[in-house]
């Protein structure tokens, strides 16, 4: 049985970055959603990929004290996820969103002009992400130890390197390899596409 | 002077700072011209600014994995769902073919004159109370067959003829004092018929006996009649199959005969 959580804990596990807030999220939102991205020519993954960037989002504005709702939590992760959802449909699919009343999204509190909500930011940190999940286990750690800023001397310690230089060395081919990965990924290819568009207007 | 060749360790060096001063003049001079390698640099820039966000890294993390979690729980539940939807369709399969099964087995003879007023005197001996379906009364009936022995296990074996009465159907051994009018010796009607049985006897009160056997030769039902010159048997509930019939006068027997139920 899914124990219910009030917007309160929910808000204060998801600072503590904590799975079970996580895991209630999708429970209670997730069918909101998928409903509202399914009616938007969306699919299964872009619904999961949406939630996970709503997530992101609503983390960071947990951070920022202070944290007033002025309306349920639901409602407000639905108006995130809707305003993602609708420059991402602008962005990829140029099609027009169809409100979805069943979940009373008028209610929702839409911040366009937040730099947080902007939909490239959030689409590169998944890509990059997820191509980063594709290295091998060994340039993934070594490459989060890096940027974790653990000097050179400790990584090579803890990952039972020669020495630094080596370390240096494999952290140069690892990330030049990541950077390989992201280029050659197709939705890095479209995301430059709109970059270079930007660019000219 | 020696030609400088940008390697792919250059774009870190160049965002670490670590470039020499004519090395870096050179990267610039090259990421004005190469559109590729301006790519790569601004997302070596991008990618480090994700990187250097640990708590961002670590909630991707975790909704990673709850996500995955997820995924391998659907991806189990699937199968599972699928199991016990065999296991339910076996077990009803299972129970609607006893259920199937057990009206054939159940094609039992309840006369509905007999079964439905039937109250147990003795080990052996039942009273028949008087019935609106009768036009005659009716004294006693002796239990023919326990109800077990009447179940008959498939139709088509209802109506397989039994040789020894075959012989005997038609044949009228005893016309002394008693005529059998109804109904034809070989007789067929629809189940739930009722059929009359018609005698003219010289005797003012003919105490006349109607046997009724299927087609094993076992007693489905006797019936002694009193103060009467006719006698109609109800045949509703009684299952399809092949009858023989016999009407007995002082002990003796009159005709014998067939009742087919369609």
């Amino acid at each position: 049985m899914l124990i219910h959580y009030s917007d309160d804990i929910i808000v204060d596990g998801l600072r503590q970055k904590k799975s079970s807030c996580i895991a209630y999220m999708y429970e209670e939102f997730g069918p909101i959603v998928r409903h509202m991205v399914n009616r938007n020519s969306g699919t299964l993954q872009d619904m999961e990929d949406l939630f996970q960037d709503a997530i992101i989002v609503l983390y960071k504005r947990s951070l920022v004290q202070p944290f007033n709702l002025e309306c349920s939590l639901k409602t407000y992760f639905i108006s995130i996820c809707k305003n993602i959802w609708l420059q991402r449909l602008e962005r990829k699919f140029r099609l027009l969103y169809q409100e979805d009343f069943e979940v009373q999204e008028s209610l929702g509190i839409y911040l366009m002009d937040d730099e947080q909500l902007k939909e490239e930011n959030l689409e590169q940190r998944r890509l990059f992400y997820k191509n980063l999940q594709l290295l091998p286990t060994d340039c993934q750690r070594l490459i989060r130890l890096y940027c974790l800023k653990i000097p050179f001397k400790e990584i090579a310690r803890l990952m039972n390197y020669k020495d630094e230089i080596y370390v240096k060395t494999r952290k140069y081919s690892c990330k030049n390899l990541l950077r390989k990965k992201i280029m050659k990924d197709p939705e890095c290819y479209q995301f430059l596409e709109y970059e270079s568009h930007g660019n000219h207007k | 002077m020696k030609a400088m060749v940008i390697t792919s360790d250059w774009i870190d060096r160049y965002h670490d700072g670590e470039l020499g001063e004519p090395e870096k003049s050179y990267f610039l001079k090259q990421l004005d011209k190469n559109q590729l390698l301006r790519a790569e640099v601004n997302i070596d820039a991008r990618l480090n600014r994700l990187l250097s966000d640990g708590d961002i890294l670590e909630l991707m993390d975790k909704v990673e994995e709850v996500a995955r979690k997820r995924k391998e729980g659907t991806r189990l539940r699937n199968p599972l769902l699928i199991a016990a939807t065999l296991v339910c369709l076996f077990i009803m399969g299972t129970l609607f073919y006893f259920i199937e099964q057990k009206p054939v087995s159940m094609h039992t003879f309840k006369h509905p004159q007999i079964t439905r007023s039937l109250h147990k005197v003795g080990k052996d001996q039942v009273v028949v109370e008087k019935s609106k379906d009768r036009t005659t009364p009716v004294q006693a009936v002796k239990p023919a067959v326990p109800h077990e022995q009447m179940q008959m296990p498939l139709l088509a074996e209802n109506y397989r003829p039994m040789a020894e009465f075959e012989l005997l159907v038609g044949s009228v051994t005893r016309s002394t004092g008693l005529k059998l009018i109804a109904p034809a010796a070989l007789t067929v009607v629809a189940a739930g018929t009722p059929v009359r049985f018609k005698w003219i006897s010289l005797a003012s009160q003919p105490a006349v006996i109607l046997m009724l056997m299927n087609n094993h030769g076992r007693l489905v039902c006797e019936i002694q009649t009193l103060h009467n010159d006719e006698y109609t048997l109800q045949t509703r509930g009684m299952p399809p199959g092949l009858y023989y019939w016999k009407i007995m006068y002082e002990d003796e027997l009159v005709t014998m005969g067939k009742l087919t139920l369609k």
